[in-house]
């Protein structure tokens, strides 16, 4: 195969990878602080999603979608966090599992009856639409800004938990919540604060996916599925790990189609358990940041 | 002439398919039957499962769309022996055990006397072996696979609309005229896909020699949101010309994708049995319905159907029926769903009965209609002698900014010989096209 | 102790009579759910009494059902042969999937069994040469059974219903055994402190991984009665949205009493099966009902009821 192909599916596998990252990021920053797996944040991915079919239908502009579809669903995310989650911390796994699998087929009811079971799509916006030529193949342009967002949210994580304050807390929150507590951080409302940032990233993650695939209900129990593969390949509770993870299962998901194509999905699971078995934090530990 | 579909219904039309469909319930409401009307006359109940959501949600909404406009009609003409009709649908989600579950329910807690359903093949296949237990008849008006007609088959399943063999050889006539020699395809990973790609090509491959099937092929799965690794893998492969068993929301969600990449610039055609149906047109369409995001000369069959072909008067008057009904015009599903209430009206009409074997008796040397064409069915399998129509995509900005230019291709051509059929069905031998199905 | 029992009788009579009252419809339901209880109940063998969570216990259900499948399909139509062959198949998975499990704890436990149970759902979903892919086996037989001097004919819906309802049953009162024994003591022993259990020269990795095995032997029999009940399964058995059902089951109905996960089966199914016919929205009210629970019944229905119970038996007990 010809390099400049070659490239054109490493693109591919780029962009995956960071609506990958996207989502991972923010399931992982809910884990390391508040300690909860959150089985219906691919749900607020869903969410993101149909809104910005929505958005894209009724004002024909996709930014009013990016802008605004994440911040309804940080918000939703802060509605269950305070209402749901709240009286869980503490109780059991399984208990916070239970949970979180009801909100998961509430929310999906709910996406159910606002839009109904066809499938939809979203358009990329004007300017992104048509291709640009990378070493000679047409590559979708839309997709060259998937993975700049991608890479901006990264770097904006990354400022937001090493240079603030704000940052500071949630580290010291992670590591050791007595200690927050004892330092005079206000834990609870910490915990709102980062459920609905994470719960941002994975409105912001299906925004971004809604032009490149299509929309519909069950998106939420497939992307779960990903999000917490990538999450404990990477190390629960690690950003860096959330990275790496989605760099791995996105190129595997691009490369894979061509040279593995039987059971390229199974070596996403294959290596979730590998790591479990070899190296149960992940690859990148459990520290937040 | 055909009814004009105005830019407001057009519209309508397009906003009902992207918007999705009414949901069921509502639908069930509206065809109770008259009530009253009809003394103590107790209803004869026909029951439809289809996918009435999900990728191909607007396949199984074009059903309950045929299926009704011929059930209001015939309770308003007498009914079927003197009672009245009454429909019912239930959703399978493209998911077969569903479609097994609602099949029951339907027979054994409504009480269904008739079934009629499917459009996704996978589900067809679950449900066909439940009927002997359940003693009922099940015409289905979409799903294709031929095993439902051969392995899979029972007497109490017919199919009144053409199988993959069929379509099949009626796209290799067509293919065997082009000059393209080196074949893929990208088709979705279950049995229709498969199974359609497998009549097409191996039909073509005897019509044309020196046709070569490559062994680059892309799968993927049924509902997958995702094909661009499958696009840049046909891409790179460098075919002459490429098939896709893809239909439904996965068609018209790759299209989108493959344009991005350059896909049709960098195929010689691609040729498509249902991937092109009213559906995909409707949703392609921009510009207010002038224009279409589906290239010019791509070759497909719509599935068996295109509301202006045949240019019939029959036709024509359903069609100017169903757009001053709905409000769009009719889908295959929706054609055939129509003619399948009126073939089960002539065979319970012919046996004076609605007991199972008495229709089944009457109805497998059967003749019957639908609204563009004329069809019997074979006794041995229960499948339909009839013909299909393939054509190429032109511009046509008064319709749905691109249309097609069918052909009909005879039933003579493309049936697949009973002795074959049977020979299947004792040895239980997959289809010797399956060898085509390459997946590496 | 007695009204237990008693209750038991009285249930087990109302079982055996159902076809006389209940429609052909019910008792298609009647028998899936006793499938799911027997899942429910197998599952809670790991997760009530043992102390871990398995996110992949459909692995079990689903190669148990596809074996059995592929027995009755293309080997030799005999129901106990293909079941006998179905259930090995799961319990040796179970085996190799629980030798890599149990060295694990709590979350990783947890994660580690649903990355198993998705590679299964994978590998029986592309390798379509054998299970039909997407598709699935259709058409699933069932033949005449042939006991001792008898042959039972299994196709009508009813005799589908006896025949689930004494494997279940039978199951049921093995699994009841097991848990009252020996072993199922140190089971619990090693729930609630692995380590001291140790110290007294338990393996407590051997207990599990028995206990984990048994739960899948159990298990795959669940599935091996459900492929000749529905005809037809697909690889959707084998998702991890199927592996979550036995544990909300538990959940629900309570996970430290042996039946209680038969009433969360019974809950659940009803409102899967029986609130669908009414609506689609049926999984409003489901998720409703598990928040609800986890909120205010953390001990299932019957934990609840049991301590109600307990309280009043012992006299005016502040709550």
């Amino acid at each position: 195969m010809t390099f400049s192909t070659f490239f054109a599916f490493f693109l591919n596998g780029l962009t995956s990878a960071m609506t990958f990252f996207i989502i991972a990021s923010g399931l992982t920053l809910i884990y390391g602080v508040l300690r909860i797996l959150n089985l219906a944040h691919g749900s607020l991915f869903m969410v993101g999603a149909f809104f910005t079919f929505q958005l894209t239908y009724w004002f024909g502009n996709f930014w009013y979608a990016l802008i605004l579809a994440p911040l309804i669903c940080a918000v939703a995310g802060v509605i269950m966090e305070r209402i749901f989650l709240r009286p869980v911390y503490g109780l059991p796994i399984p208990f916070q599992l239970l949970l979180t699998f009801g909100l998961m087929l509430l929310i999906a009811d709910i996406v159910r009856i606002f839009w109904g079971v066809a499938f939809r799509t979203a358009t990329e916006p004007r300017i992104l639409s048509g291709t640009m030529n990378i070493l000679g193949n047409s590559y979708p342009r839309y997709n060259v800004f998937v993975i700049i967002v991608g890479i901006l949210v990264g770097i904006f994580i990354w400022i937001l938990l090493t240079k603030t304050r704000f940052g500071k807390m949630i580290r010291a929150s992670s590591s050791d919540r007595e200690v927050a507590n004892g330092l005079g951080i206000n834990v609870p409302w910490l915990y709102t604060a980062v459920f609905g940032i994470g719960a941002y990233l994975a409105g912001l993650s299906g925004v971004l996916a809604a032009p490149l695939r299509s929309i519909m209900l069950e998106m939420d129990v497939h992307i779960i599925i990903e999000a917490f593969a990538i999450v404990v390949i990477g190390g629960l509770g690690s950003i860096p790990g959330a990275l790496i993870g989605s760099l791995l299962l996105g190129q595997l998901n691009s490369f894979g189609t061509l040279y593995i194509p039987k059971f390229e999905m199974a070596f996403t699971y294959v290596f979730m358990a590998i790591i479990l078995l070899i190296r149960p934090k992940g690859l990148l530990g459990e520290e937040v940041g | 002439m055909v009814k004009k579909v105005s830019r407001r219904q057009f519209l309508k039309g397009a906003g009902a398919i992207g918007v999705g469909i009414v949901g069921g319930p509502l639908l069930q409401g509206l065809t109770r039957g008259p009530s009253g009307a009809w003394g103590a006359a107790k209803p004869i109940k026909f029951g439809g499962i289809y996918s009435l959501s999900g990728v191909v949600a607007a396949w199984g909404k074009a059903a309950q769309q045929g299926a009704m406009m011929a059930a209001m009609e015939i309770n308003q003409t007498g009914g079927i022996l003197k009672r009245p009709v009454e429909v019912r649908f239930e959703d399978d989600a493209c998911n077969p055990e569903i479609g097994v579950r609602k099949t029951r329910r339907l027979v054994l807690e409504w009480g269904a006397d008739f079934l009629h359903g499917f459009n996704h093949s996978g589900v067809a296949l679950a449900a066909v072996p439940t009927l002997p237990e359940l003693k009922r008849m099940l015409l289905v008006p979409c799903a294709a696979a031929t095993q439902v007609t051969t392995e899979a088959f029972n007497k109490y399943v017919f199919r009144p609309h053409a199988n993959c063999y069929q379509s099949g050889a009626a796209g290799a006539v067509a293919a065997a005229k082009l000059p393209y020699k080196k074949w893929t395809v990208i088709g979705p990973d279950y049995s229709y896909g498969w199974d359609s790609w497998g009549g097409f090509i191996g039909n073509l491959v005897k019509r044309k020699p020196d046709v070569e099937v490559m062994n680059t092929q892309a799968w993927p799965k049924f509902g997958a949101g995702d094909f661009t690794s499958y696009i840049l893998k046909v891409i790179e492969a460098k075919p002459d010309a490429v098939y896709s068993s893809l239909w439904g929301g996965d068609f018209i969600t790759f299209l989108k994708q493959a344009k991005r990449y350059g896909f049709f610039e960098k195929v010689g055609t691609c040729v498509t049995e249902a991937g092109l149906a009213l559906d995909a047109f409707y949703a392609l369409a921009t510009g207010g319905g002038k224009e279409s995001e589906i290239p010019e000369g791509l070759w497909t069959a719509a599935h068996g159907y295109w509301f202006e072909h045949p240019k019939t008067e029959r036709n024509k008057k359903w069609v100017d029926k169903f757009v001053s009904m709905y409000g769009e015009y009719p889908h295959i599903v929706a054609h055939d769903a129509y003619g399948i209430m009126y073939t089960y009206k002539k065979a319970i009409e012919k046996a004076k009965s609605i007991e199972t074997d008495a229709v089944i008796e009457v109805m497998e040397t059967m003749e019957f209609e639908t609204p563009g064409y004329k069809r019997k069915f074979r006794k041995e399998d229960h499948s339909a002698f009839t013909g299909v129509p393939y054509g190429r995509t032109v511009k046509a900005p008064e319709l749905t900014g691109i249309a097609m230019n069918l052909v009909d291709i005879s039933d003579a051509e493309i049936i697949e010989p009973i002795e074959d059929v049977l020979e299947r069905r004792t040895k239980k031998t997959p289809a010797p096209w399956m060898q085509y199905v390459i997946k590496g | 102790m007695s009204y237990k029992y008693l209750g038991l009788i009285a249930l087990l009579i109302l079982l055996i009579l159902c076809p006389l009252f209940l429609s052909n419809f019910l008792m298609v339901f009647l028998t899936e759910m006793l499938i799911m209880i027997l899942f429910a109940i197998s599952f809670n063998l790991l997760f009530g009494y043992t102390g871990l969570l398995s996110f992949g216990h459909a692995a079990f259900f689903s190669i148990g059902s596809y074996v059995t499948g592929l027995v009755l399909l293309h080997i030799y139509p005999s129901i106990p042969l293909a079941f006998v062959i179905g259930v090995v198949a799961a319990t040796i998975a179970a085996w190799i999937i629980g030798f890599f499990c149990v060295r694990l704890d709590e979350i990783y436990f947890a994660m580690l069994t649903l990355a198993f149970g998705m590679m299964v759902h994978t590998i029986i979903w592309k390798w379509d040469r054998l299970t039909g892919g997407a598709d699935g086996l259709v058409d699933i037989p069932r033949p005449n059974l042939n006991f001792l001097l008898f042959e039972v004919n299994l196709s009508s819906i009813n005799s589908y219903y006896y025949f689930t309802l004494i494997l279940v049953a039978v199951a049921l009162y093995v699994l009841w055994v097991i848990v009252n024994s020996n072993f199922g003591l140190a089971l619990r022993a090693a729930r609630e402190n692995s380590e001291r259990l140790q110290f007294v020269g338990i393996n407590v990795r051997r207990y599990r991984l028995i206990s984990f095995v048994i739960s899948g032997f159990f298990c795959g029999l669940a599935g091996a009665l459900f492929g000749p009940f529905l005809k037809s399964i697909t690889p959707s058995i084998a998702f991890w949205t199927k592996s979550a059902e036995p544990v909300f089951m538990s959940l629900l109905g309570g996970t430290k009493i042996f039946l209680a996960p038969a009433v969360g089966s019974v809950i659940f199914m009803y409102l899967k099966e029986i609130i669908s016919g009414y609506t689609e929205l049926w999984m409003i009210y489901l998720g409703a009902i598990l928040i609800g629970f986890v909120l205010f019944l953390p001990g299932g229905i019957v934990g609840f009821l049991n301590e109600r119970l307990r309280s009043r038996r012992l006299g005016r007990v502040e709550k």
